[in-house]
């Protein structure tokens, strides 16, 4: 067998994998599209007696808060609920930004546009950890 | 909002090589955007004060003692109700720029219209948790 026979050999086996590949691609774009689009961002606050729920988009999607947290009053329940809703979208813009590196490359222009559009639907307006007060003393509650 | 003509849009045959009036479009659908991007949604209900991004994101929470006296679950359906009627708020808002932008009867208001209701249409849930033992934060007030 010549080394020409070889040389062809090895091209052509290049050009099959990157058929497969140009052939495999668009499922796997898909797959992936659709898995950033149902992305959910969760987060808590108040040592987990607030949990939020967020869209790929920031929307709010699901909520829960506790006894003791409405029991704080309304100032503190405010509190907490607003540091789990920027809770859950930090964890939005991590997972797409991860999942988008992954598929497209950290440097990509790609990744870049799409991140650029998810932390302005996320944005992180209120400190996520607002810990639990330092004194027992309740603040007053209404606004 | 803006001082667009909305004839810009108007369904009519381009002559050839009528760049200049797609640009104005893309011009005018750019602007619209940005212009969107700073409204905001409000809403104030049963003792919870919303506002929204216009994007939808929660920007602004108050709540009152009041709406806090029937626990966390009753709370938790109270902010839901109130983000969903901002987000009411805001669509109404973005469809009334769409229709004075584009015109109300035009394929871009539509698509407005349906986009808004897709991304804001639905209230959010109670998420089912189950918080187990109380946390110690202190004293609370008694429950009314």
């Amino acid at each position: 067998m010549s080394a020409t026979d070889d040389v062809e050999r090895e091209i052509l086996a290049r050009v099959e994998a990157q058929t497969r590949e140009a052939e495999q691609r668009p499922a796997r774009v898909g797959a992936w599209r659709d898995e950033v689009l149902g992305t959910r961002g969760r987060g808590t606050s108040a040592a987990g007696r607030v949990v939020a729920e967020v869209d790929l988009q920031g929307v709010l999607t699901g909520l829960a808060v506790s006894d003791v947290v409405a029991q704080r009053g309304g100032r503190e329940a405010a509190r907490a609920i607003l540091a789990a809703v920027t809770a859950a979208h930090e964890d939005v813009r991590s997972r797409v930004a991860q999942s988008s590196a992954q598929m497209w490359g950290a440097d990509s222009s790609t990744t870049g546009a799409l991140n650029a559009e998810v932390v302005a639907d996320n944005p992180l307006l209120h400190d996520p950890d607002d810990g639990p007060p330092a004194t027992s003393e309740r603040p007053e509650g209404t606004w | 909002m803006t001082n667009l003509d909305p004839h810009l849009f108007e369904d009519t045959p381009l002559a050839a090589g009528d760049l200049h009036r797609l640009m104005a479009q893309a011009k005018a659908a750019f602007e619209w955007r940005a212009a969107i991007d700073r409204l905001t949604g409000e809403a104030d209900l049963d003792g919870v004060r919303v506002s929204v991004t216009g994007g939808g994101a929660v920007a602004d929470l108050a709540i009152t003692d009041a709406a806090c006296t029937d626990g966390g679950e009753a709370l938790g359906g109270l902010v839901i109700a109130a983000v969903h009627a901002a987000h009411e708020d805001l669509a109404g808002k973005i469809r009334s720029s769409s229709a004075a932008t584009f015109g109300e009867d035009s394929d871009q208001a539509a698509t407005v219209a349906h986009g808004t209701q897709q991304r804001f249409g639905r209230p959010a849930g109670l998420i089912e948790t189950d918080f187990g033992d109380s946390v110690d934060w202190g004293q609370g007030p008694p429950r009314r």
